[in-house]
Protein backbone atom coordinates (compact mmCIF):
# COMPACT_ATOMS: atom_id res chain seq x y z
CA UNK A 1 0.00 0.00 0.00
CA UNK A 2 1.60 3.63 -1.08
CA UNK A 3 1.99 5.93 2.23
CA UNK A 4 0.58 9.16 1.87
CA UNK A 5 3.68 11.31 1.53
CA UNK A 6 3.64 15.13 1.85
CA UNK A 7 6.01 16.36 -1.06
CA UNK A 8 7.47 19.94 -0.83
CA UNK A 9 7.19 21.60 -3.71
CA UNK A 10 9.62 24.66 -4.45
CA UNK A 11 7.62 27.52 -6.80
CA UNK A 12 9.85 29.54 -8.97
CA UNK A 13 6.49 31.60 -10.29
CA UNK A 14 6.52 30.21 -13.54
CA UNK A 15 6.35 27.07 -15.47
CA UNK A 16 5.28 23.73 -14.86
CA UNK A 17 4.33 23.60 -11.71
CA UNK A 18 0.78 22.30 -12.25
CA UNK A 19 2.18 19.16 -14.40
CA UNK A 20 4.29 18.40 -10.91
CA UNK A 21 1.24 18.73 -8.89
CA UNK A 22 -0.99 16.46 -11.06
CA UNK A 23 1.71 13.83 -11.23
CA UNK A 24 2.13 13.96 -7.38
CA UNK A 25 -1.50 13.69 -6.53
CA UNK A 26 -1.85 10.49 -9.16
CA UNK A 27 0.62 8.94 -7.48
CA UNK A 28 -1.80 9.01 -4.36
CA UNK A 29 0.64 11.91 -2.47
CA UNK A 30 -0.06 15.10 -0.96
CA UNK A 31 2.32 18.16 -1.43
CA UNK A 32 2.92 21.98 0.13
CA UNK A 33 4.12 24.70 -1.99
CA UNK A 34 7.54 26.30 -0.10
CA UNK A 35 7.23 29.88 0.01
CA UNK A 36 9.46 29.75 3.20
CA UNK A 37 11.87 27.92 4.87
CA UNK A 38 9.67 27.46 7.98
CA UNK A 39 7.58 24.95 5.53
CA UNK A 40 10.16 22.29 5.52
CA UNK A 41 9.97 21.07 8.31
CA UNK A 42 6.75 18.52 8.21
CA UNK A 43 7.80 17.26 5.00
CA UNK A 44 8.91 13.84 3.83
CA UNK A 45 11.32 14.85 0.89
CA UNK A 46 11.26 17.96 -1.05
CA UNK A 47 10.69 18.48 -5.60
CA UNK A 48 12.65 21.04 -7.09
CA UNK A 49 10.95 21.69 -10.49
CA UNK A 50 12.55 23.42 -12.87
CA UNK A 51 11.32 25.95 -16.11
CA UNK A 52 12.84 29.28 -16.17
CA UNK A 53 16.59 30.65 -15.96
CA UNK A 54 19.30 29.38 -13.12
CA UNK A 55 20.15 33.44 -12.57
CA UNK A 56 16.48 34.27 -11.87
CA UNK A 57 15.77 30.85 -9.76
CA UNK A 58 18.41 30.99 -7.53
CA UNK A 59 17.61 35.06 -7.17
CA UNK A 60 14.18 33.89 -6.50
CA UNK A 61 15.62 31.18 -3.62
CA UNK A 62 17.68 34.15 -2.24
CA UNK A 63 15.14 36.49 -1.63
CA UNK A 64 12.85 33.82 0.18
CA UNK A 65 15.97 33.30 2.26
CA UNK A 66 15.53 29.38 1.37
CA UNK A 67 19.01 28.56 -0.17
CA UNK A 68 20.12 27.63 3.67
CA UNK A 69 17.43 25.80 4.54
CA UNK A 70 17.58 23.89 1.00
CA UNK A 71 21.28 23.20 1.58
CA UNK A 72 20.02 21.98 5.18
CA UNK A 73 17.48 19.43 4.38
CA UNK A 74 19.76 17.79 1.69
CA UNK A 75 22.20 16.18 4.94
CA UNK A 76 18.65 15.18 6.07
CA UNK A 77 16.22 13.97 3.27
CA UNK A 78 16.27 13.35 -0.40
CA UNK A 79 15.37 15.99 -3.33
CA UNK A 80 14.55 15.48 -6.11
CA UNK A 81 15.41 18.18 -8.88
CA UNK A 82 13.64 18.10 -12.46
CA UNK A 83 15.53 19.78 -15.42
CA UNK A 84 16.51 23.48 -14.23
CA UNK A 85 15.88 21.93 -10.54
CA UNK A 86 18.88 19.35 -10.99
CA UNK A 87 21.01 21.99 -12.52
CA UNK A 88 20.76 24.57 -9.48
CA UNK A 89 22.11 21.62 -7.16
CA UNK A 90 25.49 22.61 -9.16
CA UNK A 91 28.36 25.01 -7.71
CA UNK A 92 27.76 27.64 -10.46
CA UNK A 93 25.54 28.28 -13.42
CA UNK A 94 26.44 30.34 -16.68
CA UNK A 95 22.57 30.99 -18.05
CA UNK A 96 22.11 34.78 -17.68
CA UNK A 97 25.43 35.90 -15.66
CA UNK A 98 27.75 33.46 -13.87
CA UNK A 99 25.40 32.42 -10.60
CA UNK A 100 26.67 30.20 -7.81
CA UNK A 101 24.28 27.08 -7.42
CA UNK A 102 23.26 25.06 -4.38
CA UNK A 103 25.98 23.62 -4.64
CA UNK A 104 25.19 19.97 -3.86
CA UNK A 105 27.06 18.37 -7.00
CA UNK A 106 30.27 19.48 -8.16
CA UNK A 107 29.58 20.67 -11.55
CA UNK A 108 28.57 23.61 -13.60
CA UNK A 109 25.70 24.58 -15.91
CA UNK A 110 27.13 25.08 -19.77
CA UNK A 111 25.36 25.91 -22.50
CA UNK A 112 24.81 23.37 -25.51
CA UNK A 113 27.28 24.60 -27.82
CA UNK A 114 27.99 22.57 -31.75
CA UNK A 115 25.92 22.23 -34.40
CA UNK A 116 22.31 20.96 -33.43
CA UNK A 117 19.51 23.01 -32.63
CA UNK A 118 19.34 24.49 -29.30
CA UNK A 119 17.10 23.66 -27.20
CA UNK A 120 17.16 19.60 -27.05
CA UNK A 121 13.61 19.71 -27.00
CA UNK A 122 11.59 16.32 -27.16
CA UNK A 123 11.88 12.42 -26.37
CA UNK A 124 15.39 10.70 -26.23
CA UNK A 125 16.51 7.58 -24.41
CA UNK A 126 18.54 7.67 -21.14
CA UNK A 127 21.01 4.87 -20.84
CA UNK A 128 21.91 3.95 -17.10
CA UNK A 129 25.20 3.07 -15.86
CA UNK A 130 24.02 0.73 -13.24
CA UNK A 131 20.84 -1.43 -14.13
CA UNK A 132 19.93 -1.95 -10.77
CA UNK A 133 19.42 1.40 -9.85
CA UNK A 134 16.63 2.14 -7.73
CA UNK A 135 15.05 4.83 -9.32
CA UNK A 136 14.85 3.05 -12.66
CA UNK A 137 13.22 -0.07 -11.08
CA UNK A 138 10.81 -1.36 -13.82
CA UNK A 139 12.08 0.85 -16.59
CA UNK A 140 14.10 -0.36 -19.40
CA UNK A 141 17.53 0.87 -20.08
CA UNK A 142 17.98 3.25 -23.29
CA UNK A 143 14.13 3.72 -22.41
CA UNK A 144 13.25 7.56 -23.41
CA UNK A 145 12.26 10.68 -21.72
CA UNK A 146 10.89 13.96 -22.56
CA UNK A 147 13.77 16.79 -22.44
CA UNK A 148 13.43 20.60 -22.99
CA UNK A 149 16.46 22.79 -22.11
CA UNK A 150 19.45 24.47 -23.20
CA UNK A 151 21.86 24.15 -20.57
CA UNK A 152 23.72 21.14 -19.21
CA UNK A 153 25.80 19.77 -16.24
CA UNK A 154 29.05 19.74 -17.69
CA UNK A 155 32.33 18.21 -15.14
CA UNK A 156 30.21 16.29 -13.01
CA UNK A 157 32.72 14.46 -10.72
CA UNK A 158 30.52 12.09 -9.34
CA UNK A 159 26.90 10.91 -8.97
CA UNK A 160 26.30 10.39 -12.77
CA UNK A 161 24.29 7.10 -13.15
CA UNK A 162 22.53 7.99 -16.61
CA UNK A 163 23.97 9.65 -19.69
CA UNK A 164 21.91 11.31 -22.74
CA UNK A 165 23.04 11.65 -26.13
CA UNK A 166 23.02 15.11 -28.06
CA UNK A 167 25.91 16.07 -29.98
CA UNK A 168 27.87 15.05 -26.27
CA UNK A 169 26.79 12.35 -23.92
CA UNK A 170 25.38 14.76 -21.03
CA UNK A 171 24.05 13.83 -17.73
CA UNK A 172 20.88 12.86 -17.40
CA UNK A 173 20.52 10.83 -13.88
CA UNK A 174 22.54 11.79 -11.20
CA UNK A 175 21.69 10.23 -7.75
CA UNK A 176 24.71 11.69 -4.78
CA UNK A 177 24.01 10.81 -1.50
CA UNK A 178 20.83 12.74 -0.34
CA UNK A 179 20.53 14.38 -3.96
CA UNK A 180 18.60 13.12 -7.11
CA UNK A 181 18.48 14.96 -10.01
CA UNK A 182 17.03 14.01 -13.70
CA UNK A 183 17.40 16.25 -16.87
CA UNK A 184 14.05 15.32 -18.17
CA UNK A 185 10.82 16.11 -17.29
CA UNK A 186 9.45 13.10 -15.77
CA UNK A 187 5.57 14.36 -15.24
CA UNK A 188 5.55 15.12 -19.06
CA UNK A 189 7.06 11.32 -20.06
CA UNK A 190 4.10 8.86 -19.78
CA UNK A 191 4.00 5.89 -18.18
CA UNK A 192 7.65 5.71 -17.94
CA UNK A 193 7.90 9.18 -15.98
CA UNK A 194 5.62 8.03 -13.39
CA UNK A 195 6.76 4.96 -12.36
CA UNK A 196 10.17 7.29 -12.27
CA UNK A 197 8.86 9.49 -9.39
CA UNK A 198 6.92 6.91 -7.82
CA UNK A 199 10.46 4.94 -7.41
CA UNK A 200 11.71 8.36 -6.05
CA UNK A 201 8.46 8.20 -3.52
CA UNK A 202 9.09 4.57 -2.82
CA UNK A 203 13.25 4.31 -2.79
CA UNK A 204 14.42 7.77 -1.91
CA UNK A 205 11.62 8.71 1.68
CA UNK A 206 13.58 8.40 4.85
CA UNK A 207 10.42 7.56 7.31
CA UNK B 1 19.26 10.91 -30.55
CA UNK B 2 16.10 12.55 -30.63
CA UNK B 3 13.32 10.94 -31.65
CA UNK B 4 10.24 11.15 -34.57
CA UNK B 5 7.36 12.24 -32.33
CA UNK B 6 3.86 11.45 -33.22
CA UNK B 7 1.71 14.46 -32.17
CA UNK B 8 -2.39 14.28 -31.86
CA UNK B 9 -4.06 17.37 -32.87
CA UNK B 10 -7.37 18.20 -30.88
CA UNK B 11 -9.96 21.02 -32.03
CA UNK B 12 -12.02 21.84 -29.07
CA UNK B 13 -15.28 23.34 -29.18
CA UNK B 14 -17.19 23.84 -26.15
CA UNK B 15 -17.29 20.27 -24.49
CA UNK B 16 -16.49 18.60 -27.55
CA UNK B 17 -13.59 17.56 -29.87
CA UNK B 18 -14.62 18.32 -33.78
CA UNK B 19 -12.82 17.78 -36.99
CA UNK B 20 -12.97 19.29 -40.35
CA UNK B 21 -11.72 19.25 -43.62
CA UNK B 22 -9.73 21.93 -45.08
CA UNK B 23 -10.87 23.74 -42.08
CA UNK B 24 -14.15 24.00 -42.78
CA UNK B 25 -17.47 22.44 -41.71
CA UNK B 26 -16.51 21.08 -37.84
CA UNK B 27 -18.37 18.68 -36.71
CA UNK B 28 -18.05 16.80 -33.56
CA UNK B 29 -16.23 13.78 -33.13
CA UNK B 30 -15.76 12.91 -29.57
CA UNK B 31 -16.08 14.06 -25.66
CA UNK B 32 -12.84 15.57 -25.03
CA UNK B 33 -11.63 14.15 -21.36
CA UNK B 34 -12.33 10.32 -22.81
CA UNK B 35 -10.09 10.71 -25.84
CA UNK B 36 -7.66 12.48 -23.94
CA UNK B 37 -6.99 9.97 -21.47
CA UNK B 38 -7.26 6.96 -24.03
CA UNK B 39 -4.45 8.67 -25.92
CA UNK B 40 -2.43 9.44 -22.65
CA UNK B 41 -3.05 6.28 -22.13
CA UNK B 42 -1.82 5.06 -25.63
CA UNK B 43 1.38 6.80 -25.73
CA UNK B 44 1.11 9.68 -28.28
CA UNK B 45 4.12 11.37 -28.13
CA UNK B 46 2.30 14.83 -27.59
CA UNK B 47 -0.61 16.69 -27.55
CA UNK B 48 -1.53 19.73 -29.78
CA UNK B 49 -4.77 21.70 -28.17
CA UNK B 50 -6.58 24.32 -30.54
CA UNK B 51 -9.80 26.06 -28.97
CA UNK B 52 -11.63 26.97 -32.39
CA UNK B 53 -13.60 29.71 -31.18
CA UNK B 54 -11.48 31.48 -28.58
CA UNK B 55 -10.43 34.00 -31.09
CA UNK B 56 -14.06 34.91 -32.27
CA UNK B 57 -15.66 34.80 -29.05
CA UNK B 58 -12.32 36.57 -27.45
CA UNK B 59 -11.40 34.90 -24.86
CA UNK B 60 -9.23 32.19 -23.53
CA UNK B 61 -10.66 29.26 -21.73
CA UNK B 62 -7.72 29.15 -18.72
CA UNK B 63 -9.96 26.90 -16.86
CA UNK B 64 -10.75 24.21 -19.35
CA UNK B 65 -7.07 24.15 -20.15
CA UNK B 66 -6.48 23.63 -16.24
CA UNK B 67 -8.76 20.73 -16.67
CA UNK B 68 -7.51 18.82 -19.36
CA UNK B 69 -4.22 19.17 -18.05
CA UNK B 70 -4.92 17.09 -15.19
CA UNK B 71 -5.27 14.14 -17.85
CA UNK B 72 -2.01 14.20 -19.91
CA UNK B 73 1.20 12.94 -18.44
CA UNK B 74 2.77 14.12 -21.63
CA UNK B 75 3.53 17.48 -23.20
CA UNK B 76 0.44 19.51 -24.08
CA UNK B 77 0.15 22.69 -26.51
CA UNK B 78 -1.82 25.03 -26.76
CA UNK B 79 -3.39 27.83 -29.54
CA UNK B 80 -6.32 29.88 -29.80
CA UNK B 81 -6.90 33.58 -29.52
CA UNK B 82 -3.52 34.59 -28.20
CA UNK B 83 -2.74 37.71 -28.19
CA UNK B 84 -0.60 39.10 -25.45
CA UNK B 85 2.03 37.54 -23.09
CA UNK B 86 0.12 37.97 -20.33
CA UNK B 87 -2.18 34.97 -22.27
CA UNK B 88 0.84 32.76 -22.77
CA UNK B 89 1.75 33.20 -18.86
CA UNK B 90 -1.81 32.44 -18.04
CA UNK B 91 -1.89 29.50 -20.61
CA UNK B 92 1.57 27.82 -19.00
CA UNK B 93 0.01 28.24 -15.56
CA UNK B 94 -3.03 26.32 -16.25
CA UNK B 95 -0.55 23.69 -16.75
CA UNK B 96 0.25 23.46 -20.75
CA UNK B 97 3.80 23.15 -21.50
CA UNK B 98 4.04 25.13 -24.91
CA UNK B 99 1.77 27.66 -26.77
CA UNK B 100 0.84 27.87 -30.47
CA UNK B 101 0.87 32.04 -31.54
CA UNK B 102 -0.46 32.15 -35.48
CA UNK B 103 -3.06 34.42 -36.28
CA UNK B 104 -1.67 37.44 -33.59
CA UNK B 105 1.62 37.43 -35.60
CA UNK B 106 0.52 38.54 -38.46
CA UNK B 107 -0.71 42.09 -36.69
CA UNK B 108 2.34 41.72 -34.24
CA UNK B 109 5.46 40.10 -34.70
CA UNK B 110 6.88 41.92 -31.22
CA UNK B 111 4.64 39.20 -28.97
CA UNK B 112 7.28 36.31 -30.54
CA UNK B 113 10.26 38.32 -30.07
CA UNK B 114 9.21 39.00 -25.85
CA UNK B 115 7.35 35.66 -25.43
CA UNK B 116 10.78 33.38 -26.54
CA UNK B 117 13.11 36.11 -23.98
CA UNK B 118 10.58 36.04 -21.65
CA UNK B 119 9.33 32.43 -21.58
CA UNK B 120 12.37 30.71 -23.88
CA UNK B 121 11.98 29.46 -27.00
CA UNK B 122 11.16 25.54 -26.01
CA UNK B 123 7.87 26.53 -25.07
CA UNK B 124 6.99 28.57 -28.00
CA UNK B 125 5.84 27.20 -31.24
CA UNK B 126 4.56 28.82 -34.31
CA UNK B 127 1.34 27.61 -36.33
CA UNK B 128 1.35 28.54 -39.80
CA UNK B 129 -1.18 27.39 -42.22
CA UNK B 130 -0.72 27.69 -46.00
CA UNK B 131 -2.85 27.59 -49.12
CA UNK B 132 -1.75 27.05 -52.47
CA UNK B 133 -3.17 30.13 -54.74
CA UNK B 134 -1.58 29.63 -58.54
CA UNK B 135 1.28 27.13 -57.58
CA UNK B 136 2.27 29.20 -54.43
CA UNK B 137 1.60 28.52 -50.68
CA UNK B 138 -0.02 32.05 -49.06
CA UNK B 139 -0.63 32.47 -45.26
CA UNK B 140 -3.70 32.25 -43.81
CA UNK B 141 -5.13 33.30 -40.13
CA UNK B 142 -8.15 33.56 -38.40
CA UNK B 143 -8.67 29.40 -38.87
CA UNK B 144 -7.68 29.11 -42.29
CA UNK B 145 -10.44 32.01 -42.94
CA UNK B 146 -8.43 35.02 -43.87
CA UNK B 147 -5.93 35.17 -46.67
CA UNK B 148 -2.89 37.19 -45.18
CA UNK B 149 -1.40 38.01 -48.98
CA UNK B 150 1.94 36.78 -47.63
CA UNK B 151 3.53 34.32 -49.04
CA UNK B 152 5.04 31.33 -47.51
CA UNK B 153 8.19 31.81 -48.01
CA UNK B 154 8.91 35.28 -46.50
CA UNK B 155 6.87 34.76 -43.74
CA UNK B 156 9.09 31.60 -42.60
CA UNK B 157 11.89 33.66 -42.98
CA UNK B 158 10.75 36.42 -41.25
CA UNK B 159 9.22 33.71 -38.64
CA UNK B 160 12.83 32.44 -37.95
CA UNK B 161 14.29 35.43 -37.29
CA UNK B 162 13.27 35.96 -33.59
CA UNK B 163 14.19 31.49 -32.91
CA UNK B 164 10.83 29.88 -31.77
CA UNK B 165 11.19 26.57 -30.76
CA UNK B 166 9.37 24.63 -33.68
CA UNK B 167 6.79 25.34 -36.45
CA UNK B 168 3.77 23.51 -36.81
CA UNK B 169 3.05 23.74 -40.74
CA UNK B 170 -0.40 22.73 -42.17
CA UNK B 171 -1.77 22.55 -45.11
CA UNK B 172 -5.00 23.42 -45.11
CA UNK B 173 -5.86 21.78 -48.90
CA UNK B 174 -4.42 18.55 -47.75
CA UNK B 175 -6.31 18.96 -43.89
CA UNK B 176 -9.13 16.40 -42.81
CA UNK B 177 -8.68 14.63 -46.40
CA UNK B 178 -6.56 11.99 -44.82
CA UNK B 179 -4.97 11.36 -48.70
CA UNK B 180 -1.34 11.77 -47.36
CA UNK B 181 0.69 14.84 -46.40
CA UNK B 182 1.69 17.67 -49.09
CA UNK B 183 4.71 16.42 -49.75
CA UNK B 184 5.37 19.43 -52.01
CA UNK B 185 4.86 22.03 -49.31
CA UNK B 186 7.73 19.62 -46.82
CA UNK B 187 10.05 18.95 -49.59
CA UNK B 188 10.67 22.69 -50.78
CA UNK B 189 11.37 23.82 -47.29
CA UNK B 190 14.98 24.91 -47.21
CA UNK B 191 17.42 22.80 -45.68
CA UNK B 192 19.02 26.08 -43.66
CA UNK B 193 15.99 25.69 -41.61
CA UNK B 194 17.06 24.26 -38.16
CA UNK B 195 13.71 25.08 -36.04
CA UNK B 196 12.06 21.47 -35.67
CA UNK B 197 8.98 21.47 -38.33
CA UNK B 198 5.87 19.37 -37.45
CA UNK B 199 4.04 18.46 -40.40
CA UNK B 200 0.76 18.43 -40.21
CA UNK B 201 -2.92 17.99 -42.34
CA UNK B 202 -3.55 14.63 -44.46
CA UNK B 203 -2.54 11.76 -42.32
CA UNK B 204 -5.00 8.85 -43.84
CA UNK B 205 -2.60 5.68 -43.81
CA UNK B 206 0.65 4.16 -41.91
CA UNK B 207 2.44 4.87 -45.44
CA UNK B 208 1.68 8.75 -44.92
CA UNK B 209 3.95 9.07 -42.12
CA UNK B 210 6.55 7.61 -43.98
CA UNK B 211 5.88 9.19 -46.99
CA UNK B 212 6.44 12.79 -45.46
CA UNK B 213 9.51 12.42 -43.61
CA UNK B 214 11.62 10.77 -46.66
CA UNK B 215 11.59 14.42 -47.21
CA UNK B 216 13.91 14.72 -44.78
CA UNK B 217 12.42 18.02 -44.21
CA UNK B 218 10.28 17.13 -41.22
CA UNK B 219 11.23 16.57 -36.98
CA UNK B 220 7.36 15.62 -36.20
CA UNK B 221 4.18 14.23 -37.38
CA UNK B 222 0.69 15.26 -36.29
CA UNK B 223 -2.55 13.86 -37.03
CA UNK B 224 -6.16 14.63 -36.13
CA UNK B 225 -8.80 12.46 -38.53
CA UNK B 226 -6.31 9.25 -38.82
CA UNK B 227 -6.92 8.45 -34.74
CA UNK B 228 -10.97 9.99 -34.70
CA UNK B 229 -11.81 7.77 -37.56
CA UNK B 230 -9.07 5.04 -38.21
CA UNK B 231 -8.43 2.01 -35.82
CA UNK B 232 -4.67 3.18 -36.10
CA UNK B 233 -3.01 3.75 -33.30
CA UNK B 234 0.17 5.47 -32.15
CA UNK B 235 1.93 1.97 -31.46
CA UNK B 236 1.08 1.09 -35.21
CA UNK B 237 2.81 4.28 -36.72
CA UNK B 238 5.37 3.84 -34.40
CA UNK B 239 5.91 0.43 -35.42
CA UNK B 240 5.93 1.16 -39.30
CA UNK B 241 8.43 4.08 -38.58
CA UNK B 242 10.81 1.78 -36.63
CA UNK B 243 10.73 -0.63 -39.53
CA UNK B 244 11.48 1.49 -41.95
CA UNK B 245 14.48 2.89 -39.66
CA UNK B 246 13.34 6.10 -38.32
CA UNK B 247 13.88 6.32 -34.61
CA UNK B 248 10.48 6.32 -32.36
CA UNK B 249 10.32 6.74 -28.72
CA UNK B 250 10.67 3.67 -26.26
Amino acid sequence: MTINLNVGLVDFGSGNLLSVINAIEQLGHSYTIIESSNQLQNLDCLVIPGVGSFNSAMKNLSKRKLIEPIIQFSREKYILGICLGMQLFSEVGFEGEKTFGLGLLKSQVVKFRGQLPVPHVGWNSVKLNDLQLQLFEGIEDNSDFYFTHSFYLENLSNGCEGVTSYGIDFPSVVVSNNVIGVQFHPEKSGKKGLLLLSNFFKYYVKN
Amino acid sequence: MLKTRIIMTLLIEDSHLVKGKKFEKNRVVDTIIPTLKVYDKREVDELVLYDTKARANNTINFDKIKSLSKYVNIPLAYGGGIDAIEDIHNILRSGADKVVLNSCLYTDMNILKKSVLEFGSQCIMVGIDVKKINNVYHCFSESGTYNTGILFDDWVRQVLNFSPGEIILTSIDHDGVMNGYDLELYSKLSDEIRVPIIASGGAGKLNDFTEVLKTNRVNALAAASIFHFTEITPKMIRNKLSQEGFEVRK
